[in-house]
């Protein structure tokens, strides 16, 4: 992974052109919302990735990165939108060039032209999740063990792993489902094997036995084994027949006499009951629109997945890319479980009937041969078409959708047109009166009727055997890869639920010691519990406050980076992501941060100052890394108070008359600079429980603290007979002490008129001497060299300098 | 320099472990050689996560 060293940011998101220095440190963006905090989190994002997920994940139809990632009046000029961003590669110790606009976001210009940085890069460009928002955070947390699975195995780039599950999954069930329709048929064409071989009892002895004697009947060698390559008919073609058909009176009656059972069974009260019982479940199906819809839906889906093969849509040719188009359609196919299951009770009851519709098929076309073969020949045409009838309610009942047509089928599976069975009748009484043949034509219609069936027999079971093979196989590969993928997952989520833990454990050291977490795998899920307090463990969501549940979400979230990157994690961008979080847990969130990801850069938002304090106390960001959008227009973006001229703006805004507008950015840059002293100075403020400080209360004790310590200073170097640098001491203090008065900062608490309050209703002339006062007075407190503010160190426990960052002030406070 | 991120292959190594040892735990479950051979060029080669190549590369059909 990489580090950020420096970005510029041109016409992009809320940004107008905007250059920031993270040196590869962490570093922190402060300010209100709707400052442009977040557009450099998006360019960040994009730099990298060429994506910024929130236009373009879930809930994001209507914006799009190309629409919409361009500045608002550059968004007819994609190509201007652009993020040059430099970074350090520490695993090749390169440092490297991005500059990437939205035009073409997939394209970017990457310098130095070098085959590790760009094989980096590429790795780095399909990891967006080092970009983690509050939302983000949530939906590892509080979310259901099914979409947590997803979010966590997206995370951790294991959707392969679920995809490949699926599929052999899928591939099982298909080949097994491939074993009823084909052992139908081997069973229909036993059935009709054992007719024509005249046995009860289906086995090689009987066989071997009816079919040697009319062997014997026929002068030809017994057969000594049956396998399905003997020949019962094994030398029959060299012996003559005077038989004048070609198909044997006995089986032809006895096919004959099985079509007439199967009819009555059709017709009977049996079938009907059984035919009625599924149209009452069909017909429930049907009556029900969200059902039916779900299911037609369901069902096109379950054809979609076959189809999609490539990187677009089978339906509308949409480009999208195969796993996304896949992921689509399984998500939505997870929504139609029950009416998958209300389906699959319905195909149990539909199963038999199925059997005996395929064996009526085959006899109907059987006997309506035996028609033909007869003199005169005798018209089955009904049989034919019967048989067409059949062959169509087969495809339709086993093709279940619509579900309208299969309610038809089931309704006339009983009803049989009287002319078959008149056929059916003719040609039994037809066949029946035929002159008996004798023993020997008789032995060889046998033979030949009982090989044919036997040939049919040995294929169809040659094919259930294949079936059954190919699902045997598909279920043992499936059954293999579960419990293999399972085994290695398990192991992971345990290092991640053990490395949470001790995370989670560090922020709530106090009161949460003894902290553990539950991350239990199963089939496309993935629960998540939390022990409350030794009292059992419940999901995060039940007990714990919101503030935990967002610690708890950026501790699965590093647990899982360290996990997925360890070494590489170096670049996390926290996009707000401990609002709800307060402010002592922040500290140990710092802390945390600090001590176990010391080689991973932060770059944190917020929009709480204090939050901000609390990074640069702890040490989590060093001076001069951090950033405070003071405020945001449409047409120059983000203005960040370090770095924009803001007595420049006032005055602009005096020359205009806008006295107004002036007095509101010198409230709020006095503001500003005061919190800032007075977390330097380690000022006495008037504490507020709400942190709601107003310039009145941190202004005065700022410059009263800086005074103090600048008296403090002065004794202390003349207590040390340090002459001069008292007398420089003296000088400062003096000169401060002139552009205090002159700023009446003094009577801020008792000269109403002087009281920032009023300044909105200053004339011009008034307000630009209180401007040019202030101005003066802030301006001395910077350091000319190092244009840093004064700094009392440590920053706890007893005072002893008082400094600048170059140290051109270094004022000791210590006896 | 332009980078075509679309068609990178974006295995990451959790799922090649996975991946690799399925497909030894397939030989050891002696699922025949041609099999194996033919999944671990569908799944680690061509990364290719379709139903139709999957099947085809179990079944040779």
């Amino acid at each position: 992974m990489v580090q950020a060293r420096k970005i510029t940011i041109k016409e992009f998101r809320g940004i107008r052109n905007l250059s920031i220095d993270f040196n590869g440190k962490n570093f922190a963006i402060c300010g209100h919302n709707g400052t442009g905090k977040s557009g450099v989190v998006d360019a960040l994002e994009f730099a990298l990735t060429g994506n910024i997920s929130r236009l373009s994940g879930k809930g994001t139809r209507v914006v799009s990165l190309k629409d919409h990632a361009p500045h608002v009046d550059s968004r007819n000029n994609p190509e201007k939108a652009e993020v040059t961003l430099e970074i350090y590669i520490p695993s090749i110790k390169k440092i490297a060039t991005i500059v990437r606009n939205v035009k073409s976001p997939s394209s970017p210009i990457i310098a130095p032209d070098d085959l590790d940085i760009k094989k980096i890069l590429d790795q780095v460009s399909i990891h967006p999740e080092f970009v983690l928002s509050r939302r983000e955070i949530i939906k590892y947390v509080v979310t259901t063990p099914g979409e947590r699975a997803e979010e966590v195995q997206a995370l951790l780039r294991l959707s392969e792993i679920e995809d490949l599950r699926q599929i052999l999954n899928k591939v099982a069930n298909s080949c097994s489902k491939e074993i009823a329709p084909l052992e139908r048929e081997r069973d229909s064409s036993k059935i009709r094997l054992i007719s024509a071989l005249e046995v009860v009892d289906f086995n090689q002895k009987n066989i071997l036995e009816v079919v040697n004697r009319r062997r014997d009947t026929l002068g030809l060698s017994p057969l000594a084994s049956l396998t399905t390559r003997t020949s019962l008919k094994d030398g029959l073609s060299v012996v003559a027949s005077s038989n004048q058909f070609v198909f044997s009176k006995t089986t032809a009656l006895k096919d004959i006499a099985r079509l007439n059972i199967l009819i009555s069974y059709i017709k009977s009260k049996e079938a009907r009951d059984i035919c009625a019982d599924i149209e009452k479940d069909l017909l429930s199906i049907e009556n029900n629109s969200d059902v039916l819809k779900h299911l037609t839906r369901e069902n096109f889906l379950r054809s979609a997945l076959l189809l999609i093969n490539d990187d677009f849509c089978p339906v509308c040719d949409t480009e999208l890319s195969l796993e996304n188009l896949k992921k689509i359609v399984e998500a939505k196919l997870k929504t139609f479980e029950e009416v998958k299951s209300k389906r699959t009770a319905i195909e149990i009851k539909l199963s038999p009937l199925l059997s005996i519709l395929d064996e009526l098929r085959s006899l109907l076309l059987t006997v309506a041969n035996y028609g033909t073969q007869v003199f005169p020949v005798i018209d089955t045409g009904r049989l034919r078409d019967h048989y067409k009838i059949i062959n169509d309610r087969i495809i339709k009942i086993e093709a279940f959708i619509p579900v309208a047509d299969t309610i038809k089928e089931i309704k006339e599976f009983s009803k049989f047109s009287n002319g078959v069975e008149i056929v059916v009748n003719s040609l039994e009484v037809f066949i029946g009166k035929l002159p008996s043949l004798t023993e020997k034509d008789n032995a060889r219609e046998y033979l030949t009727i009982c090989q044919e069936r036997f040939s049919a027999f040995n294929s169809n079971s040659a094919k259930l055997a294949q079936a059954k093979s190919r699902a045997s196989l598909s279920s043992k590969v499936y059954e293999i890869y579960s419990n293999k993928s399972t085994e290695i997952l398990d192991n992971i989520y345990k290092e991640v639920e053990s490395n949470f833990s001790e995370l989670y454990r560090i922020i709530n050291s106090h009161d949460e010691g003894e902290f553990t977490a539950q991350l239990i795998p199963s089939t496309g899920k993935l629960g998540f519990d939390v022990n409350f307090y030794g009292r059992g463990f419940f999901p995060p969501g039940a007990y714990h406050s919101e503030g935990h549940q967002d610690s708890m979400g950026l501790c699965l979230y590093l647990a899982l980076m360290n996990h997925l990157l360890g070494n590489g994690f170096t670049l996390a961008v926290l996009d707000d992501v401990l609002m709800s979080v307060d402010s002592g847990h922040r500290r140990e969130v710092c802390n945390l941060l600090k001590s176990k990801f010391p080689n991973t850069q932060f770059i944190l938002t917020t929009h709480d100052r204090v939050w901000l304090t609390h990074m640069s106390t702890v040490g989590l960001i060093s001076q001069g890394s951090s950033l405070h959008f003071r405020d945001w227009n449409v047409d120059s973006g983000p203005a960040d108070w370090n770095k924009v001229d803001v007595w420049q703006k006032i005055y602009d805004d005096l020359d205009k008359d806008e006295v107004k507008s002036a007095a509101a950015t010198l409230r709020d840059y006095l503001e500003f600079i005061s919190t800032e002293l007075c977390h330097r100075l380690r000022a006495k403020v008037e504490f507020r429980g709400d942190a709601q400080f107003q310039l009145g209360d941190l202004l005065p004790s700022a410059m009263s603290c800086f005074k103090e310590l600048l008296i403090r200073g002065e004794s202390i170097a003349t207590s040390w007979k340090k002459t001069e640098e008292a007398e420089k001491i003296r000088k400062i203090k003096d000169n401060f002490n002139l552009l205090v008065t002159a700023s009446y900062l003094e009577q801020w608490q008792i000269n109403k008129a002087i009281h920032c309050n009023e300044w909105a209703n200053f004339t011009k002339r008034d307000f630009i001497p209180v401007v040019d006062a202030f101005k003066s007075l802030v301006n001395f407190l910077f350091c000319n060299d190092c244009n840093g503010l004064p700094e009392v160190v440590p920053n706890r426990g007893e005072r002893e300098v008082l400094k600048c960052n170059c140290g051109s002030m270094n004022i000791n406070l210590k006896k | 320099m332009a980078i075509d991120i679309k068609k990178q292959k974006t295995l990451s190594e959790v799922p090649k472990k996975i991946f690799s040892e399925f497909l030894n735990e397939l030989q050891k479950a002696e699922i025949s050689e041609d099999i194996t051979a033919r999944l671990r060029i569908a799944i680690l080669d061509d990364e290719s996560f379709s139903e139709k190549t999957i099947k085809k590369a179990l079944l040779n059909e």
